[in-house]
């Protein structure tokens, strides 16, 4: 069989040769360029097609609730902008910050993803971030309702690096019933460190609960506030901002004093907390809790009972208010991007659009845009109420942020809280504390 | 030792034939064909990522921009200022000196146990095995951090027994936080255990009926026949496991994260920290080749004394 056939084929190609060959071919040019033309036009009509279309790839971290309202506001924005597709990343926190190490190392950064203060310095130094500065000042992002104060957590050398998602403040979270119990009033803004020891006191002998876990924050945010009302900052660029030791090693034993008298929770207690539900809090064995002002709706949730707000307290006679308003995280665009507008056009929709905003919710913390502020607040719910109610209250008790922390500060900030329960421990005392601190600050931060 | 004739290399082919040479190469190359999975994944994913690893250790290296060379800066930082670099030296040797040698006497204890022919021996066997097979898995790490809580299990346990009044922070305590990884490992001795077993059974029962005739007690029993003709197998497992040891990480970075201050900081989590929390890949990639380092001395060490206290029954005394 199969020789018959090749003997055929090989019979007919010589007749081609031959014979029609020639007209056949001539026709064949014809439609070949026929073809041709069809398939230039068509590709060309392709090109511009693919012009039009954007892929934008948005990067980000956060818990479940989160993802569910970022995923929604994209389709949102899809719909109002067609010709845009956003192909969405996102993970846990430290997955995230994994990905995106590993994404940098590539040159393959999402168009926009979501930027925390810690690695500002960092990503920016490296020429990772495109400056939105020049967005801002054409219109592109629209800061009509947004005051300068918002924006300034994102600026770095005269440049800025990322658009604030949301405000946040430190903050305590009371329970009313315990202080209540106590007989204790609670405190307005201007109460003091001396009052923060003697109401804890007074807490502790009426009720036999604690005062609080730990100091505001953790180690490091409450020294950081500490530092600011003595007149300082943690960092002084890529160094340690203060040069006074003693500052430390006070705040080292005021700590350890606290937790013998039991006014804080035993080192033990605290290092198992690991997220609000087991807070002490609200399991009810402590009368207050310290944390980020848009922690406040998740803790009400767990704790499942009226809560209450108070300021940090002030040291007598300031220097200036240890309080500031930060931004909870940015949205920053990638230096490599090639779609430099779209992302700029995504993150002003995040922004200011009042129906994202009604989506978002304020997850992210207090929007930066007074109408968006506005236009959700007959929607609130107690707990946001609180938070927003919060922000606007320590206006008047904050004073400017400071500079993101320099590359160095992850270490830096695990060096402080070795030091922090070696001393908690008894292994080395509050001076010699301080002095170890200072040397691996400076060791950490000279090796960047 | 000498050359078992089995194991001598076979005596070349006279050659015949230019076609029988080729014929031979040819075969090499299916050789070579058919093991190139792995040859290719040994060169992709271990040799050229180490030889990788190695260059960096000599750079200066953010994962954000490209690695600078800094000659032996890294190793300088780490023999000279670094105090976390000893301290997770100290802490991983603490763990390894003491972990793997009761993991392993609680196999060698359960294996003489299990060898014995009872009933229901078989059920015991797995119960005992069950440990370890999700003992390295992050639910048992958690699990293992509610049970040493201070509102744990055993704190429970120990109020109820009026042993204690107050809990106690295991896993806080700079003294016994280093323990309960030790607890943990202990408790996964069922894979060591497997191949104790696996070794009692090649014992020939014939020693044990000749030393019966000689009226030998069953201590004497064990110190002179069964731990002697056992020590291949002890070696055996003390290499791996010891190399195991070193290597721990899981349960460091779930159970304690390395707290409190660095008293559990195995040397591994302290690897990943200055890598991919820290962006000093560089100085995790010098960190990594020292601890080649280190294991490699080790296991020369345990090879070397191996022929003080490894009795093979084949070789005549080494």
């Amino acid at each position: 069989m199969e020789v018959v056939i090749s003997e055929e084929f090989r019979f007919d190609c010589g007749s081609l040769n031959n014979q029609i060959f020639g007209e056949v071919f001539r026709l064949k040019r014809t439609i070949l360029v026929v073809l041709l033309v069809c398939m230039l036009v068509s590709s060309f009509s392709l090109v511009a097609l693919a012009q039009e279309k954007i892929v934008l790839r948005v990067s980000w971290w956060g818990s479940q609730g989160r993802h569910d309202r970022t995923l929604a506001v994209i389709e949102l924005f899809e719909q109002k902008y067609p010709h845009i597709t956003i192909e969405p990343e996102f993970a846990g926190w430290d997955n995230y910050w994994e990905r995106i190490a590993a994404q940098a190392a590539g040159r393959n950064l999402p168009d926009v993803f979501q930027q925390d203060m810690q690695y500002l310095d960092l990503y920016s130094s490296r020429n990772m971030l495109a400056d939105l500065q020049p967005y801002v000042a054409s219109g592109a992002i629209d800061t009509t309702y947004i005051s300068e104060a918002e924006l300034s957590g994102g600026r770095l050398n005269g440049k800025l690096y990322g658009i604030n998602l949301g405000s946040n403040a430190l903050v305590g979270i009371y329970d009313p019933e315990i202080f209540a119990k106590a007989g204790v009033e609670v405190p307005g803004p201007e109460w003091t460190w001396d009052d923060y020891i003697e109401i804890g006191k007074t807490i502790k002998e009426k009720t036999g609960l604690y005062w609080a876990t730990q100091f505001p924050g953790n180690f490091f945010h409450a020294f950081h506030h500490v530092l600011r009302q003595n007149g300082y900052q943690f960092y002084d660029g890529p160094k340690l901002g203060y040069d006074d030791d003693k500052l430390l090693a006070d705040f080292l034993a005021l700590e350890l004093e606290l937790i013998e008298q039991g006014i804080f929770a035993p080192y033990a207690l605290r290092e198992e907390v690991s997220s609000v539900e087991d807070d002490l809090l609200v399991k009810g064995q402590a009368a207050t809790a310290w944390a980020w002002s848009n922690q406040i709706v998740a803790m009400s949730a767990a704790a499942n009972r009226p809560l209450g707000l108070i300021t940090l307290p002030k040291a007598k006679d300031q220097v200036k208010e240890g309080l500031y308003i930060k931004p909870s995280m940015f949205f920053s665009v990638a230096e490599t991007s090639p779609h430099k507008e779209a992302a700029v056009l995504f993150i002003d929709f995040f922004t200011n659009d009042i129906e994202a905003n009604k989506i978002l919710f304020a997850e992210r913390g207090v929007p930066i845009s007074s109408k968006v502020r506005e236009a959700l607040e007959p929607d609130l719910t107690e707990a946001q109420i609180l938070m927003f109610d919060y922000l606007n209250l320590i206006g008047d008790h904050t004073s400017p942020i400071d500079p993101p922390e320099p590359a160095g500060h992850p270490e830096v900030n695990r060096a402080l809280d070795d030091i922090d329960s070696m001393v908690l421990h008894g292994v080395i005392s509050p001076e010699e504390g301080a002095k170890r601190f200072r040397q691996e600050a400076t060791r950490i931060l000279r090796s960047m | 030792m000498e050359k078992n004739p089995s194991l001598a290399p076979a005596k070349p082919v006279p050659r015949k034939l230019r076609k029988g040479k080729k014929l031979k190469n040819r075969n090499n190359l299916a050789g070579y064909i058919f093991i190139s999975p792995w040859l290719v994944g040994f060169l992709m994913f271990t040799i050229i990522p180490m030889l990788w690893s190695l260059y960096l250790s000599f750079t200066k290296y953010d994962i954000l921009s490209s690695p600078r060379w800094v000659g032996l800066m890294n190793y300088e930082t780490m023999f000279k200022y670094d105090y976390l670099f000893p301290q997770s030296l100290k802490v991983t040797f603490q763990y390894a000196f003491t972990a793997v040698p009761l993991r392993l006497l609680f196999a060698l204890i359960l294996a003489l146990l299990l060898s014995q022919k009872r009933r229901g021996v078989g059920l015991y066997r797995t119960l005992f095995y069950v440990p370890s097979v999700f003992g390295g898995s992050i639910a048992v790490a958690v699990m293992w951090r509610q049970l040493f809580g201070v509102n744990g299990a055993l704190n429970s346990i120990l109020m109820a027994l009026g042993v204690i009044e107050e809990g106690i922070g295991w896993l806080t305590g700079p003294n016994t936080a280093i323990w309960t990884l030790v607890a943990l490992a202990v408790w996964q001795f069922g894979s060591p255990m497997l191949i104790f077993l696996a070794g009692l059974k090649q014992i020939s029962f014939s020693l044990y009926e000749a030393a019966m005739i000689d009226g030998a007690s069953s201590w004497q029993k064990l110190i002179y026949i069964t731990l002697p003709m056992l020590s291949p197998i002890i070696f055996f497992n003390f290499l791996v496991q010891m190399i195991n040891g070193f290597m721990m990480f899981t349960q460091a970075l779930i159970i304690t994260n390395g707290g409190p201050f660095n008293r559990t900081l195995m040397y591994v989590l302290y690897i990943y920290r200055k890598g991919f929390t820290d962006y000093s890949m560089g100085y995790a990639s010098a960190l990594a080749w020292i601890m080649l380092v280190i294991i490699g001395i080790l296991t020369a060490i345990i090879f070397k004394t191996s022929s003080y206290w490894v009795f093979y029954e084949t070789g005549e005394g080494k």
